[in-house]
C-alpha cells in the first residue's frame, strides 16, 4: 500500500506536537521521527488531526513515490478552444500535493476541499495505485476542488497579487488571477484553465519526452523529496511542495537516474526566523556570503550536494504573502532560482558541458552590454547575476521557465516566462525542455 | 587576455571561480541580492563562489588583498589550490 511518509522535526517549536510516545531530541540532533501513515482517507483523516489548527508548526513532508489521478468528477473532457489539446500526459499531483492540498484545506477551514482531497488520494490509490497519466480538468468559474487547490497554489507561485487563498473554489479572485496570468503569458485570455494554463503553470509535458513512463516512476521511487517546514504555515509549504513537484519530479529520465538513493530536502525558513536558526543552518551563524551578505540574514540557500542529501532553503514570504513582511523579490522566484541550483547536481556530464556551452555562446553574442540594454542583454548583462556564471544563468532561465519573475516589474515579468525565454533564448529554452 | 582561476579547497571541492576582470562578486549559494540593490563589485576582480561555509573566510582574505596576484597568492599561503581555468 502507499505510504505518505509525515515527519516531524525536533526543532519543530513546540513540544508537544511531537507524537506520543516518541523520544525527546536533544537539539541539532539530525535524527527525525518518521509516521508512516497508509494512504486511505483515514489516512488524511489521521494526518489532518496531526496537523491540527492553524497553529500548528508540524511538519508535513511530501514523500513523492506516487501518483495520483484526480477524481472522476474533476477529469472533465477538453472542451472549447481547449478541445484539440493533444498535450501529454503530465505528472498528477502527487500523493505530497494532494495531501498538503487537503491539509492547507484543513487548516484553513475549508472541510469539503479536504474531504475531497482525501476522497480523491484514497480513491485513485485504491483504484489504480500505479496511476501515472491522467489529464488535467478543465477549470473555470465555480469549480471547485483540490485542482483548484493545485491551480491556486500555482498561480500564487507565479505571482498572483494578491495572493490568492489556497481554498479549492474557483471565485472571482482566482478569475481575475487566471485571466493576469493568461494576458502575461501571451495566451488567450478567457478565465478557463485548460491545456495552455496547466501547460504554462508547469503541469504537462511534451507527450513525446513521456514515452518513458513507467522508467521515470521507478527511478522517482528511489529518490526521497522532502519539505521541512520548520513551523511555517501549511500554504508555505503546499507552495514548496508544489514547486518541487513542478521541478523535481518533471525532471527527463536521466537526471532522475543520477538522483537514485538521494535525499532532496527543501526547507521553508518561517517569517519570524533567521535561516541560521534552523538546525540545518545553524553552523553558518556570523559567517558571511562572499559578497558580504550575514548568512543570518539571507533568506535562501542553496548547499548543493552533500554525501545523499540536495539541501536548500526558502524564505516563508518568498513563497506566500505574509503581511508586513515584503520579500521584495517576484512571488516563487527565490524558490524556483534555488531549487534550480539544487536541480542541477541531477544534469549528466554531457548536459553539463552542454550548458557551459549556452552561457559561454551567449555571453560571447551580448557583450559587453549596452546601457539601456534591451532585455536579452539585461537578461545576461555582466552587470547583473544571470551574467555572472553558468550557476546563475541556468538558475535564472529555471525560474523563468517556471514563471517566477525575479520582480514584479512589467519589464522583468516579461522576461521571466517561457515565451521570452522561446523567443529570445531559444537554445536555453530548448534544452530546458530537455531537462524538464 | 584575461586571466581566469578556478580555486580549490584541500578536500578538492572548488570554492571560488575567479578572473582579474573587475565586476561583480556572487555567492551562487545565496540568492540574488532582493531587487533594488546592485550586486557586490570589486575593483580588481570578478568571482563566484560556491560554498557557503568557506565564503566568509575567502571573503576576509579578499579584503587583506592589495591585487590580484597578491590575492591568489595569500589564497595559495592560506592552503587552497589555484589552477588556471
Amino acid at each position: 500500500m502507499p505510504r505518505l511518509s509525515t515527519r516531524l522535526r525536533d526543532d519543530d517549536r513546540a513540544g508537544e506536537r511531537r507524537p506520543e510516545g516518541s523520544p525527546v531530541r536533544r537539539q541539532g540532533e539530525h535524527s527525525r521521527e518518521a509516521l508512516d501513515l497508509p494512504l486511505t482517507a483515514d489516512g488524511l483523516v489521521r494526518l489532518q488531526k496531526l496537523a491540527g489548527n492553524a497553529s500548528v508548526s508540524a511538519l508535513l513532508a511530501g514523500r513523492t513515490v506516487q501518483r495520483l489521478a484526480p477524481s472522476p468528477e474533476e477529469s472533465a473532457p477538453p472542451q472549447g478552444n481547449e478541445r484539440d489539446a493533444q498535450v501529454a500526459l503530465a505528472p498528477p499531483p502527487t500523493v505530497g500535493e494532494v495531501a498538503a492540498g487537503a491539509l492547507g484545506a484543513a487548516v484553513a477551514g475549508v472541510a469539503a476541499a479536504a474531504a475531497h482531497a482525501a476522497e480523491a488520494a484514497a480513491t485513485a490509490v485504491a483504484e489504480n495505485p500505479q496511476t501515472v497519466a491522467a489529464a488535467r480538468p478543465i477549470l473555470r468559474l465555480g469549480s471547485k476542488g483540490v485542482a483548484v487547490c493545485d491551480l491556486q497554489v500555482r498561480l500564487n507561485q507565479a505571482g498572483a497579487t494578491p495572493q490568492l487563498k489556497v481554498d479549492g473554489m474557483f471565485g472571482p479572485k482566482t478569475y481575475r488571477a487566471v485571466r493576469r496570468y493568461q494576458a502575461l503569458s501571451g495566451m488567450t485570455v478567457d478565465g478557463i484553465v485548460g491545456k495552455q494554463s496547466w501547460l504554462g503553470l508547469g503541469v504537462y509535458k511534451p507527450s513525446a519526452s513521456r514515452t518513458n513512463e513507467k522508467e521515470r516512476e521507478e527511478a522517482l521511487s528511489k529518490v526521497t523529496i522532502d519539505t521541512v517546514g520548520h513551523g511555517s504555515s501549511t500554504a508555505a509549504i503546499a507552495a514548496a511542495s508544489a514547486l518541487q513537484g513542478q521541478q523535481w519530479k518533471n525532471l527527463d529520465l536521466v537526471g532522475l537516474k543520477q538522483l537514485a538513493g538521494m535525499t532532496i530536502e527543501i526547507h521553508v525558513i518561517p517569517h519570524d526566523k533567521k535561516l541560521t536558526d534552523l538546525p540545518d543552518f545553524a553552523s553558518l551563524r556570523g559567517t558571511t556570503t562572499f559578497d558580504g551578505r550575514l548568512w543570518d540574514d539571507v533568506r535562501g540557500i542553496n548547499m548543493g550536494k552533500s554525501g545523499t542529501k540536495i539541501r536548500s532553503a526558502v524564505a516563508e514570504e518568498a513563497l506566500i504573502s505574509i503581511r508586513g513582511k515584503p520579500s521584495g523579490y517576484g512571488p516563487g522566484f527565490v524558490a524556483a532560482h534555488e531549487n534550480g541550483h539544487a536541480v542541477r547536481n541531477a544534469l549528466s556530464a554531457e548536459q553539463n558541458t552542454k550548458l557551459q556551452k549556452l552561457f559561454d555562446d551567449r555571453k560571447a553574442a551580448h557583450a559587453p552590454p549596452a546601457q539601456n540594454a534591451a532585455d536579452d542583454e539585461y537578461w545576461l548583462s555582466p552587470s547583473w547575476y544571470a551574467g555572472a556564471n553558468s550557476d546563475e544563468y541556468w538558475a535564472n532561465s529555471v525560474a523563468a521557465y517556471y514563471n517566477h519573475p525575479y520582480n514584479t516589474t512589467e519589464t522583468v515579468e516579461k522576461m521571466y516566462t517561457p515565451a521570452w525565454l522561446a523567443a529570445n533564448d531559444p537554445k536555453m529554452y530548448a534544452f530546458l525542455k530537455s531537462v524538464f | 587576455m584575461t586571466r581566469r582561476y578556478i580555486v580549490y579547497a584541500e578536500d578538492d571541492e572548488k570554492v571560488l571561480e575567479v578572473s582579474d576582470q573587475p565586476g561583480a562578486l556572487v555567492s551562487v549559494s545565496a540568492p540574488p541580492p532582493p531587487p533594488g540593490q546592485a550586486p557586490a563589485s570589486h575593483p580588481f576582480l570578478s568571482a563566484s563562489a560556491y560554498d557557503p561555509f568557506r565564503e566568509g573566510a575567502l571573503r576576509r582574505i579578499l579584503l587583506e588583498s592589495s591585487d590580484f596576484d597578491d590575492f591568489l597568492s595569500r589564497l595559495k599561503q592560506a592552503g587552497y589550490r589555484v589552477v588556471p581555468a
